[in-house]
This record gives structure tokens, sequence and C-alpha cells, in this order.
């Protein structure tokens, strides 16, 4: 703990030099305002959730303009009636479409926007005479019914189109564009996007249903807008709630000024940093700013406490705080210390939320620990009552009861058994999940959000063109990928790949080139297999690029046949797909590579690839995270009560609320990713603070009364009914989240709301039955050298 | 000391993995009773993943490969052979298909059985592959370096393989030695049909039809009337053929092959730009033609399939499912009574009943 002489000197400044500090912490929270008024945003950045320095992701960034951005919007358009062939106009919105997403969306990558009218999908038309490549559209848009059959008689003899960009069943189309993350404009694209759908719907004719990663983070944007109105009501509800705690302007007003002035570090350091903010984790930063009001809360109930005991207000202060500085010091610097350790993840998204949200949570030293006792200086003392004399006493004095009952006798067995039990459960359950998203879209959204259902109907209608693994062949000399071998290895990788779970197919070099071959073969599909001969390879290598442009092969092979992709279209994808996939091709690489070798496999692109990426990184930071928290926690509670008992005590509920967390997730079906780990590591950690405040207050009480079960039922009637309030002030704080449009924010409120109940039952039941039951050694000493001091003191007056 | 129960006959894995249990087990001074009934579960457990896992297990596989050729015995049992050496043995009728194990990965283009235990598989690069116990262990007997699209079996000693570069194959000792008779023109030769050992027939690219009359002692080459490939061929007796190929062309012969009818399908060779896709889709290339009785069925691209009921004297368009249409049927086996097989692309494999098609279980 630390020294009283300290904590005193400290207090002493403050009140000797309030102005001075005032003015220095004011002049601090205007620097701050301005940072968060001019520099802060708020978006989802592409790259801020990849984890940059793994292996896949490097290799995504290198290769990107070979295989095109993961960053993908998909389109589906569907015939209201009937099918794409039986109306002209169908055709004309879907060219109209292409040349828009090409020409009026920013950011889009050209050579990654695809349709049926863009002059890329090409068609054989082949004869006894000849053989000719031509675009599908060739030679002209259709324009009455004759050109219509026309087109649709070219997709259905064209490989690659039908079920990629015409569903089988005729009645939709689809239409793709990817887009740089560096220039991507979310807003500019959205807009865009939504006068496009709402331009070619208008007549009725068609159906548009738009799915895909910018898609996704448009809608999470969109929904930001209604966060205002979540802000707005967790805000009235906690005034509320200190209006009926303290029944005073200053009980409102203080605890919102310490909300308030937290929150505007924190966002005026993140626009400091430069750090943009994803709308996904806010909910993060409303939990830290209820944690400010939970202390300062605390700080004023004891105040109060003081307050009415010695009628005199700068004893009151200098009690109250001498008592709770310990306490709000290491429950500030273990909430602060342990969210720091989530930017051991390498994923730029995870380290800012750590480095915002433990600066944020430090400024609570100074919006509380500081800032009160001055505040308290310059207001007038609360009126006196009676304790008792409210409802709202009468409320938590019987809650208090019941807790004091709980902490004592054989009820104590109880409660120990009762946190063994939920120990058990988390345990059990928590192996269970799995990280990364167990159905893809419905993890962040509702079942019927029109993203679900476009990414439904794209699903239903096109497979895997929105699920895919890329898998490069980098080659070890020039034009490797025209050797036979080479791209018969290729071919056999990609079988294999395709026989594993949720794959439904694959797109290699050695797939164009089997169907030139067969094409130059009369098509028989008996010849739709690779030449055994080199030069027969580099023939056809000759035949497919002649009739294409630059540029237009790049997905394939590079354009000196030195490196190739292999892609792997799966059907839908999971974290077990995903997961079993990297498994598949890593078991192959190892058995089949060879070191004489033209090429070497390197792992992995797509959309699959980097949700790959990005589950390994969170997974591991995840398991690094939770030892590190505890450590970081234990380390501080031992130095706060100077006993392994007493730091084991402390933290044991947050102990049991780790695999609770994860047990409570998989049970709920939330998926355990990038948004919601750091949601979940805060968790763990930010609900220490109950345990700090009724510990300290026990061994505090216990130098009073000599007896831990007297301590315990002083702790509980005092600081228990504060955390009994600020437990009911956090999840005020969140509850408001749980009719959020966004899925994600209602569950990880639900998590939290549990968590917080659940930290503070730790606090107000576990713990006193843990004293009760153990009577810690140090709270005896600590006791012990107090007398000794009195005596002294004592000896010393006479 | 080992127990009892654990018989010599287990594999010595399992025996290693179970004597280990046990031992365990009873170090820990475990009912005795409990370690035997845990130990035979173990036993069943590693039992039922050999039988799975092991080549040939009763294990119905997913087929997923394209497939190029079929074959039947019986209206139930058959083969069909594929991508990257798949080989697939059915004992229902094509309900359900077993894996057999080609120890290769090339292409294998057709199958032909003399018997139910004897028979040959040939593919890309010219390989043979050899059996004798009905598909149960297949032997590499040959690779005789050009491609071989087709393989007829005539009796248990006798096959003859045709393929690319005019290349034509026999061998008449079981398949431990392979004569080369090759056409001398360099012609691909896709499909033969061998109505007895003494009759054959062979056709091939630009409507190149061959004939034998002595058991491929020597070939004459037919005039067929047209420029176009012919990718199947099916004689019922020395006299009634047909063949079927490019453009959606079937022909019929009542003479042995010297003069050939075009039934449909389009025998002119025309300018690119007329007949382009919608000559595709009108005139689909057929690739496979058989007929046997009553019933003839003639299978080719964008899933069309023909059907005769007349003995093969008028065809008809069968409709099928949409998604057939995104792929090719490259090979029809008919048996009697109309019950037959056709297979193609993705592993598609369709169980002919009369007029009826069955896909298999699964898809």
């Amino acid at each position: 703990m630390l020294p009283r002489e300290w904590i005193e000197g400290y207090l002493y400044f403050l009140l000797r030099r309030r102005l001075a500090v005032s003015l220095v912490v004011g002049a601090g929270t205007l620097f701050f305002i301005w940072f968060t008024a001019t520099q802060l945003t708020i978006f989802t950045s592409f790259f801020d959730l990849m984890p940059p320095k793994h292996p896949y992701i490097e290799l995504y960034i290198k290769y990107r303009n070979m295989f095109g951005t993961a960053n993908q919007l998909v389109m589906v358009v569907e015939a209201t009636q009937g099918t794409i062939f039986d109306d002209p106009r169908i055709i004309e919105k879907v060219d109209r479409i292409t040349v828009d997403l090409l020409h009026n969306v920013p950011g889009v990558n050209g050579e990654q926007v695809l349709s049926i009218t863009h002059p890329k999908l090409k068609t054989t038309l082949t004869s006894g005479s000849g053989i000719k490549v031509v675009p599908l559209m060739y030679p002209r848009l259709p324009q009455d019914k004759e050109d219509m059959e026309f087109l649709r008689q070219k997709v259905y003899t064209t490989e690659g189109v039908r079920g990629f960009f015409v569903s089988p069943d005729d009645t939709a189309t689809l239409i793709t564009a990817g887009f740089w993350e560096e220039y991507f404009d979310l807003n500019t694209m959205w807009r865009r996007v939504q006068d496009i759908v709402q331009r070619e719907e208008a007549d009725g004719l068609v159906k548009i249903y738009v799915a895909g990663p910018p898609v996704l983070y448009a809608y999470f944007n969109e929904a930001l807008g209604k966060m205002g109105y979540v802000f707005l009501a967790t805000g009235v509800a906690i005034v509320l709630l200190l209006w009926f705690y303290f029944r005073s302007l200053q009980g409102v007003l203080i605890p919102v000024f310490s909300g308030l002035m937290s929150a505007i570090w924190g966002l005026g350091f993140a626009g400091l940093c430069g750090f943009t903010l994803d709308p996904l984790v806010l909910v993060v930063f409303v939990l830290i700013t209820a944690r400010a009001l939970s202390h300062s809360v605390q700080s004023m109930e004891r105040y109060h406490d003081e307050y009415f005991l010695t009628q005199n207000k700068h004893e009151a202060i200098v009690r109250s705080y001498r008592a709770l500085f310990p306490p709000a010091m290491v429950s500030i610097v273990a909430d602060g210390l342990a969210i720091l350790t989530i930017a051991v993840a390498s994923i730029p998204l995870m380290q800012k939320l750590a480095f915002v949200a433990s600066f944020w949570i430090i400024s609570i030293f100074l919006s509380v620990v500081t800032l009160h006792p001055i505040i308290l200086t310059f207001v007038r003392p609360p009126k006196s009552h009676p304790p008792g004399r409210r409802i709202s006493d009468a409320i938590y004095e019987g809650i208090s009861r019941g807790l004091i009952a709980m902490g004592q006798g054989s009820l104590r067995w109880f409660v120990v058994a009762l946190f063994a039990v939920t120990m058990a459960f988390g345990v059990y359950f928590a192996h269970k999940l799995k990280t990364g998203d167990t159905e893809p879209g419905a993890a962040l959204l509702y079942h019927d959000h029109p993203y679900n259902v476009a990414f439904r109907k794209l699903n239903e209608k096109f497979v895997g063109v929105a699920s895919q693994l890329v898998i490069i062949a980098e080659g070890k000399k020039p034009e490797a990928i025209k050797e036979a071998k080479t791209l018969n290895d290729i071919e056999l990788f990609a079988r294999h790949m395709t026989q594993g779970e949720g794959a439904n197919g694959n797109i290699t070099a050695a797939t164009l080139l089997k169907k030139i071959y067969r094409t130059f073969r009369e098509g028989d599909p008996k010849w739709e297999m690779l030449p055994t001969r080199d030069d027969h390879i580099g023939q056809l290598f000759y035949l497919l690029t002649a009739g294409t442009s630059r540029g237009e092969m790049d997905r394939f092979f590079s354009p000196d046949y030195t490196n190739a992709t292999i892609t792997i279209l799966y059907r839908n994808y999971n974290n077990d797909i995903i997961h079993n996939a990297i498994d598949r091709a890593k078991a192959y690489i190892a058995e089949h590579a060879r070191p004489d070798d033209s090429v070497r496999y390197l792992l992995a692109g797509g959309l699959l690839g980097i949700l790959a990426a990005t589950n390994e990184e969170v997974e591991w930071s995840y398991r690094v995270n939770v030892p590190l928290i505890f450590c970081v926690v234990f380390i501080l509670s031992f130095l706060t009560y100077w006993s392994v008992l007493g730091a084991l005590i402390v933290m044991i509920p947050s102990i049991v609320a780790q695999p609770l967390s994860e047990a409570v997730m998989y049970l709920a079906g939330i998926d355990f990713n990038i948004n919601s780990l750091p949601v979940a590591a805060v968790g763990i950690g930010i609900g220490i603070d109950y345990g700090y405040y009724v510990l300290s207050r026990i061994v505090e009480e216990y130098e009073e009364t000599g007896d831990f079960d007297e301590a315990n039922r002083r702790a509980i009637l005092t600081t228990g009914k504060a955390i009994i309030f600020t437990c009911t002030t956090l999840v005020v704080s969140v509850v408001f989240w749980l009719f959020f449009p966004l899925k994600f924010q209602a569950e990880m409120a639900f998590v939290l709301m549990l968590l917080m109940i659940f930290h503070a039952a730790g606090a107000l039941l576990f713990i006193p039955a843990m004293v009760s039951l153990l009577r810690p050694r140090f709270a005896v000493a600590r006791a012990e050298q107090r007398a000794e001091a009195v005596l002294l003191q004592a000896g010393a007056g006479r | 000391m080992t127990p009892v129960w654990l018989t010599d006959s287990l594999m010595p894995p399992y025996k290693a993995v179970l004597f280990h249990v046990s031992a365990t087990v009873k170090q820990q001074s475990c009912n005795p009773v409990l370690v035997r009934y845990a130990g035979l579960s173990l036993v069943s457990l590693c039992f039922l993943l050999v039988a799975a896992r092991a080549p040939g297990g009763n294990v119905a596989a997913r087929v997923v490969d394209n497939l190029y050729g079929t074959t039947f015995v019986s209206p139930d049992e058959g083969w069909a052979v594929g991508a990257f050496g798949s080989i697939y043995h059915t004992t229902d009728g094509g309900k359900t298909w077993r894996q057999q194990q080609s120890k290769t990965l090339e292409q294998l283009f057709g199958v032909a059985f003399a018997n139910r235990e004897v028979g040959w598989v040939v593919g890309r690069t010219g390989i043979v592959l050899h059996t004798r116990d009905g598909g149960n262990t297949w032997k590499q007997q040959a690779t005789l370096g050009k491609h071989l699209f087709h393989v007829a079996a005539l009796d248990d000693k006798t096959a003859w393989a045709v393929g690319d570069w005019g290349a034509m194959v026999v061998t008449r000792d079981g398949g431990r030695t392979w004569q080369d008779r090759s056409f001398e023109r360099d012609v691909i030769l896709y499909a033969q049909s061998w109505p007895d050992p003494l009759h054959g027939w062979v056709v091939g690219e630009t409507g190149v039809v061959l004939r034998t009359t002595d058991g491929g002692e020597t070939w004459e080459e037919l005039d067929a009337g047209i420029g176009k490939t012919l990718f199947g061929v099916h004689f019922t007796d020395t006299q009634r053929g047909w063949a079927c190929g490019l453009d959606g062309l079937i022909l019929r012969t009542n003479d042995g092959g010297k003069t050939w009818e075009v039934l449909r399908g389009n025998p002119e060779i025309s300018g690119l730009e007329q007949v382009g896709v919608a000559e595709q889709l009108e005139n689909a290339s057929l690739y496979d033609i058989v007929v046997h009785g009553r019933t003839g069925v003639a299978v080719g691209d964008i899933g069309t399939i023909f059907f005769s009921s007349d003995g093969g004297k008028t065809w008809e368009r069968k409709q099928v499912p949409g998604e057939w249409k995104l792929g090719w049927i490259r090979s029809v086996a008919l048996v009697a009574n109309g019950a037959g097989m056709i297979v193609g692309a993705g592993g598609l494999t369709v169980r002919i009943d009369g007029q009826r098609l069955i896909l298999a279980e699964g898809r």
C-alpha cells in the first residue's frame, strides 16, 4: 500500500494549490477538446483490421495487384419476374451499373470490376472452321428478344459464366467491384451505391442486393448516427440514477463532470495520436466513461459518509480521500495496464484501442482522484440527513443485509461452492469457443438485416464468389509456371484443396489452359487436360493471352509467367472452414513441396486468407493477453496488500469471470473475433476495482473492530452500497445498447452487463466469505501495526 | 503382461495402443471388467476407423471429379473412370459408388471389362491399368506415350485401345504385351465398337471411320461422307451401327459402315460467324452413343441427352434439369432392359432406367 504520508502529502498539495492544479487540468482539458473537435475520426479502416506483420497479410499486400483486393463489393441483380434474359432493359441496367462502378465510385480497382457486360468476360466461338475469342456481349448489348436469346446461348455455352456471373436458374446476375484500401472513401462509395440501387430498382424490373466487406462497414458507419440516441438515453438514465442516489445537484454534476472530462481526454488523445476509432468498439469507451462515474460515485459516497460523521468539510475530504486513494489508484492502474496489454496483438485496431482506452482510464486519476477533492472544497457540503430515511437507502440496506448474511456462517461455504461451480461451468464451455465467425456477416448484424439478406441471396444464387482462399505459387525462376510439371503440381494442389470441407471448386492458370486446350481439340472434354510438354504449355499461354488486354490475366498469373494463383472457392465460410482450409494447405505443402520445385507455395490471400490471419492473431493475442492481464493485476494487488492471499482473494472473481465470459459468448452464439476480443478483455479486467474497494474497506474496518465478520458487515453497508449503485450505473450505461440495430453491440452489451454484475457479486459475496473463512494474516498484521502505532502515539501524547 | 483378450490378429499399432492403455489402467488399479469393456470399445473404434479409411472400404464415395468413361457388366454392377486417376465401382446400379485405388493421378479416359473380374482402364500419356479381381486391385501394365481415349475388352486376353496420333494398340495375352497397330495418319481416334471379336469399327477426327473384319489384322478406311469429327460409335451387329460427333451429329449405317445416313445434327462445315454459339446450343457436340434393343442413348455437351425408343431410327432430345446444362456428359453404358449409366462433368452419374433418368444418391 502507498504510505499514508505520501497520500496525505498529495492531498494537502492539491488543497493548497487547488487553483493552480485546476488551471493546469483545465488547460489540458481544453487542449484535448481541441484535438477531439478537429482531429478525431470514427470509421472503419480496412488496414486497421489486419495484422500487417502476419505473413498472410504481407503476402496479400505484396500480391494485391495480382489476385485483387479482398475489399470487394458484390451486387446481385435479380429479376423480379422471370429471368434476366426476358427483358433487354435488365442487361442495360447491368451495363449501366458496371460503368458507374468503374467511373463514378472512388477507390475502385478497375481491374476488379466484373460483370456479364464487362468486355473482360469472354466467350469462344468455335466451329469446324475456326475459333474466335470475343467479349460475352459481342457483338453488342442485346436490343431485342432475339439478341437476348443469343446472349442466353452464349452464357450457357461459356465456361465460368453460368454459376459465377449468372445464377443457374437464370434469375440473377452478379457484378463485383474491388476497392483499393488506401483510396477507399466509404461514405462516397455508399452514397453512390445507394443512388445506383435506387435508380435501377425504380421501375420494379429488378431487385438489387449488395454485400461484401465495404458494404458491411458502410452499414456500421450508417448505424453510427443512431448511436447518438443510445448516448442520450444512457446519459439521461445515469443522471436520473445519480439524482435518485444523491438527491443533490452536486451529486449529479460532479460524477457527470468526471465522466465527461475523462471522455474528452481519451478522445482527444486519440485525435492527438491520429488514431481512427472503429464504431464497433465504441461500447468499450462507454463502459470506461461509466467507470469514471463509478469511481466518482465511490468517492462522493465516502465523502458524504465522512461528512455526516465529522460535520467538517475539510476533514471529511482528507479522511475520505486518504482511505479511497489506495483502492482507487490501484484499480485505475490495474484497469489501465490490463487494457494496455491488448496492444500485444499486432492488429492496428486493437493497438489503437489499447492505447486510447488505457490513457482514458488513467485520466480518471485526474478527473476523480485529483479534481474531486478540489471541487469539493469549492462546493457546499451535503445537507445532513440521518441514514435510512430515504427509500433508496432502505433498498440498498436491505440488499446489503442479505449480502452480509451470505458472507457469514455456513452460507459462506455455499458462496465459495457457487463460485467453484461457476468456474467449472465457465471452463467447460469456454474451451468450445472458437476464434472467428461462426457464420459470415451474422456475427455483427441481425438475421434480417439487409446485409445478411443480401449475403444469403448471394450464397443462394452464386456459390463461392464471396468466399475465396488464394494461395500463391511463387516462382523460384523466371517463367516458372510455363513448365508442365509446375502446372501439374498446381492443379493437384488445387484439387486437394477442393476436396476439403466446404470447398466447391478452384480456379488456376491450369484451369484456363485446359479450357483452351480442349477448345482447340473441338471441345472434347477428354482434352481438358494439361499438355505434357513445356513447349505445348507455352503455346497455350500464347493462345490464352493473345486475345486479352494487359492486366486481364493478372488474377491467374503474373505477366512474366513467374507467379500464379491458386484460388479455392468455398460455399460459405466460418471459423472451422477457414481453420481446416489453412491446415489442409499447410499439410499438403509440407508433404509435397520439394526443394527442386520451380515454385514455392505461399499462404494465403483472398477473404479467407485475411480472415485466417486475423483469427490467428486474435487467438494468439488473447492467449497472451489473459495471462498478462492477470500478471499485471496480481502484481498490483500484491503490492497493495503485500500478501499473496490478499491478491488472490481480490483476483478470484476476475479469474472466474474470464472463462465465464467465454462460456457466455459460446452459449449465446457470440463470435469471438477482432471486435469482441477487446470487449471481452476489458470485461475481465475492468471489474476488479469493486474487489479493491471492498477488500480495502474490510481491512480498514478490521483495524477498527478486530473482528472480520463485523468488518465485513461495515464494509458492505458502506462501500457495498456504493458498489451496488455503481454496478447499476454500469449496467445502465450499456443496457441501451441491447436495443441498438447492430447485433454485435447488443451482444457485447449483454456480455458486459453479465460481467459487471458478476464482478459486483464477486466483490460483495465472494470476498467477504473468503475473508471470513481464511481470516487473512496480512489484515491481522496491519491491524496490529495500527494498534501499536496508536498506542505509541498515545504514549507519546502522555 | 498382455491381457488374454488381446488377440494376435490385431494390427500392431492398435495392439500397442491397447497394451499401453490396459497397462496404464491396471497400474491405476481400475476395475478389470471396466478395463475389458474399454479395451473392446477401443478395438471396435480402431476397426471402424481402419475399415473406413482402408482402400476399397465399404464407405460410399462422393464423386466430384470429371468422369470420362463408364461400363456396366450387369444392370447393377459397373465402373466409371475420370480425372486424377479416379475409378469408381457400383454394385447397386449407380445408387452409390465406392472408390477403387488406381495408384495414379493421371486422367483416365476409358474403361472396359471382359467379365466381372477382368478389365482395363486407359488414359493420359497412354497409361494402361489392368485388374483381374473386379477392380479391387489395379496394376499399371503400360505407359505407351500417346494419350489413349478408349478401350474395348473382347475377352479376358484381348483388348484394343485407341487414341491420339492415330494410336491403336492391342493385347492378346491379357495385357502382358501390347502391339502397336496405329493408323498411318495423324488423326485422333476417339472410340471403337466390337459387336464380335472379328468385326470392329474405330472413329475419330475429321470423320475418319476404320473397319476390320478379321479381328484387327487389317483395317480399311471408310468414307462416312462428312468431314466432322466423330466422338462415339456403336455397332449392334456387323451391319447396323451409329456414330455421333461434332455439331450434334448422329449417323446411322445399315451396311457395316459403307454408307451413313445423317439422322440429326449439322454435317456442313460452316463459317465461324454463322456457327458460333447458337450452333453450339442447338447442335451441341455428342460424345457417346449406345443402342441396346429398342433403346438408344446419345450424350454430349451442355447436358445434352438424346433418347431413341425405336432401336435408333429416330432420336428425341431429353429435357434435363438446368444445372446439368452447365456441364458435359461424356459417356454412356447400356445393358439389358434399358438399364444403364451416363457420366460426366463434376462427377455427374445418372442411372438410366428405361426412359427415366435417376441421379445418384447424395447429388
